[in-house]
């Protein structure tokens, strides 16, 4: 796909472009970040839809021998 | 001091360092760390620079340089240099805008993490675990099986996780034929609460690399049959953050807030200690941990301990109450921690970098 | 009880405070966004002199009659609209006008009905509310100034010659939208609308007349400063991105190897009572406002979010305000209860 290489702006018709404000040229593309750190996760009913889960940060056990070069 | 436009009064004020309220010294016997919470990594420090950031704290450079006799102008200059490279602080006119952060702890939760043991003789019902581990706040699970697992048996614990609150769940099982790469990713992706899947006592050492979602899967051939296993203290085991950190000033991070069920169903701290509280299947976890002992060494931090009350790693290793140096001495130092903080060594030597980087740690 | 007004994902400081909640002894219910679009079970019925409204979500009934108080937290209500592709079985090239009414008509419904909603809601306390979610960024310059804060010299034009002699009054200046900091959805990638720095060669590249952009004066800034305002208190937190150049415009373009330094400030109590000020102007009980400490000396006002994510203040700081919002929301109930 061509459009890959240009910016949202360059992609609008001449007719949109006088509609879109000046802020528009600068738009920054990025991937989007959902998916990789959002894990959706079913709560209780009365709750409703899903949550972010973010991993518990400490060991719980330590059971594995840490390799000593790290 | 009265206080006024910040900006105004302080034009003329000479800056002092400053350290970022995350980046926290912490001495040891013989050498000290910066602490970055927020970047989760630490650096070494000689205890001279240690002395300066908390006796000297606000004092300009000249002001520190006559301290020490003009001896030390040079090592200083780099001491200040080190803090900036690392970005551990900033020169300020109005350093009384920056406080230092209260460490204070707290939690809604009443449990924070289980562990939860199962082998070939376990006759866990998972629905009446996982339930009550619910009622309790459990944010986070790790499910030890010692035994050859199946997938089935996974995925009935799995299951039993699915309408809970549960937010992570760690599992640690034998290697069988059936728990392929494919298998185990296949199993992430249906039950997202998992965030780590380790293999033991596999044919060989392979590390996956994570899922889009951060999920790791690990095959390593050492042979995890028994609650014996843990208790290690190791530099990998470091977790250098804020709630750890902070929930280490006063509390043992290690049992705080924990609840655990062995593979025989009792209710304990952690699945190495003798004391029970019960067993499952006729005490609920609710009422063991109501026993005015259950809770009894989760405020045994690491300041009470000997030997770990000198050492630099005190809030960011998370210690062991388990395996004890000196069995009979309930504030002796973990058994398989083999760092000395008054030579600074770990025996045998353990190669640790200037600098680490804790691994694991999400956005 | 609790009912808080939510969307369903990537909210974990809802959560937290739920948490909070039930841990002090308080019950509470979520609704969300999605669940009022058609994501639940929805009943209303009107019959004589009762009316009575409904949502099933998972089996279950939410009980929102026995709710106390309400938590504006975040709405969601153009779910039907937001399909990516069109809304016909088969689109055509002469049909996009008539896609883009459907979905502008889809999402006037949604928001019909939320807005009842909320409207069967009015007679309890509510913490944020969703008519006064949304400022508008320049009345809240002006009322800004008027409460004694310094704003960074502000200009909307559709001239570049206007431009053009702002930036000479001026130096460095921005562009950023008017309205809300919004984001586009392209495939696998989104499109984000921060502030932009603008030199001479880019306003020399604009056309003599644009559609109307806002532009500020850069304010060369030591550090930004975020607070989280609740009831009276004033959290805030400094943010250092200086030293990084790709967040020295927007703080929001977050570097993931270098994070920005964030901690804990204290404000001066000239600077709070100016914050009093303004929230009462607004009549407001809550929310986030963003200050800059510029290199000058200067503390400039920026922008206020009237329901903004206090997660990010929080948590570096350890402010604990996701306990403080449940206690705050308990008042409430309780000052409900007895009213």
């Amino acid at each position: 796909m061509g459009d890959e290489r240009k910016t949202l702006f360059e992609r609008l018709s001449p007719e949109a472009r006088q509609l879109a404000p000046v802020s528009y040229r600068f738009l920054h593309a990025s991937p989007t970040r959902v998916a990789t750190i959002m894990r959706l996760v079913d709560s209780r009913p009365y709750r409703a839809g899903g949550y972010v889960c973010v991993s518990f940060r400490k060991p719980i056990s330590k059971c594995c021998r840490q390799d000593d070069d790290l | 001091m009265t206080t006024s436009e910040p900006g105004a009064a302080s034009a003329n004020r000479e800056p002092v360092f400053t350290l970022f309220a995350c980046c926290i010294p912490v001495q040891g016997a013989r050498r000290s760390v910066v602490c970055d919470l927020q970047r989760q990594s630490f650096q070494f420090i000689p205890n001279g620079l240690y002395e300066i950031l908390s006796e000297h704290a606000g004092k300009t450079v000249a002001e520190i340089k006559a301290i020490y006799g003009h001896e030390y102008d040079e090592e200083i200059d780099e001491y200040f240099a080190f803090l900036l490279h690392h970005e551990f602080g900033f020169w300020s006119s109005d350093p009384e805008r920056f406080p230092a952060l209260d460490l204070a702890w707290e939690t809604p939760e009443r449990i924070t993490n289980a562990i939860l043991d199962v082998d070939e003789g376990s006759r866990h019902d998972y629905g009446a675990i996982l339930r009550q581990l619910d009622d309790l706040g459990c944010k986070a699970l790790e499910v030890r099986c010692f035994h050859r697992c199946s997938l089935r048996e996974l995925r009935a614990i799995l299951e039993a996780a699915r309408h809970g609150r549960l937010r992570s769940i760690d599992l640690l099982a034998g290697h069988g034929p059936e728990l392929t790469p494919d298998a185990l990713e296949g199993l992430a992706r249906e039950h997202p609460r998992i965030s780590r899947i380790v293999v033991h006592s596999a044919p060989e050492r392979r590390q996956m690399p994570p899922l889009r979602t951060g999920v790791t899967i690990e095959y390593r051939t050492e042979v995890i049959d028994s609650p014996r296993c843990c208790g290690q203290i190791h530099p990998g085991y470091f977790v250098v953050d804020f709630e750890t950190f902070a929930e280490g000033q006063k509390h043992n991070t290690c049992l705080n807030r924990k609840l655990s069920v062995d593979a025989r169903g009792e209710i304990k701290n952690c699945p190495s200690m003798t004391r029970s509280f019960g067993n499952v299947r006729e005490v609920s976890l609710h009422s063991a941990l109501a026993q005015r002992d259950f809770a009894a060494l989760w405020s045994i931090n690491k300041d009470q301990i000997a030997i770990c009350r000198d050492c630099e790693f005190r809030y960011v290793c998370t210690d062991c109450r388990a395996y004890l140096r000196d069995a009979a001495d309930l504030y002796s130092k973990p058994s398989k921690c083999t760092y000395d903080p008054y030579t600074a060594e770990w025996q045998p030597p353990a190669d640790v970098p200037a600098g680490i980087h804790t691994k694991g740690a999400p956005e | 009880m609790i009912l808080i007004l939510s969307q369903s994902s990537m909210e974990p400081t809802t959560e937290e405070v739920m948490d909070w909640l039930e841990a002090l002894g308080e019950s509470c219910v979520r609704l969300n966004g999605e669940d009022v679009d058609g994501g639940a079970a929805l009943r209303f019925r009107v019959e004589d002199d009762t009316a009575d409204l409904a949502f099933e979500v998972g089996g279950a009934e939410l009980p929102l009659s026995s709710a106390e108080a309400v938590w504006f937290r975040r709405w969601l209500h153009e779910r039907r609209a937001e399909m990516a592709s069109s809304l016909l079985a088969e689109p055509a090239a002469d049909t996009l006008r008539l896609d883009f009414e459907l979905r502008r008509h889809l999402t006037l419904e949604s928001r019909k009905l939320s807005d009842f909603v909320f409207s069967r809601l009015a007679g309890l306390p509510w913490l944020s509310h969703p008519h006064r979610a949304s400022l508008n960024k320049l009345d809240t310059l002006t009322r800004a100034a008027r409460a004694g804060f310094l704003t960074p010299a502000t200009l909307v034009t559709t001239e570049r010659e206007a431009l053009r002699r702002f930036c000479a009054a001026h130096g460095t200046v921005i562009t950023k939208p008017a309205g809300e900091v919004d984001m586009f959805l392209d495939g696998e990638r989104s499109h984000f609308l921060f502030t932009t720095a603008l030199d001479l060669a880019a306003v020399d590249a604009l056309p003599e007349r644009f559609a109307p952009s806002l532009f500020q004066e850069k304010v060369d800034k030591d550090y930004e400063l975020r607070i989280f305002y609740l009831a009276g208190e004033c959290h805030a937190m400094a943010i250092f991105s200086q030293t990084d150049p790709q967040t020295q415009t927007d703080f929001r373009h977050y570097n993931r190897e270098r994070p920005n330094r964030m901690v804990p400030y204290r404000l001066s109590p000239p600077t709070e009572e100016r914050i009093h000020r303004l929230m009462a102007d607004l009549g407001l009980e809550t929310g986030s406002l963003d200050l800059l400490q510029g290199r000058d000396g200067r503390e400039v006002f920026l922008e206020i979010n009237p329901v903004g994510q206090f997660g990010m203040v929080s948590k570096p700081c350890n402010y604990g305000l996701e306990k403080k919002v449940a206690q705050l929301l308990m008042r409430k109930a309780a000052d409900g209860r007895r009213a």
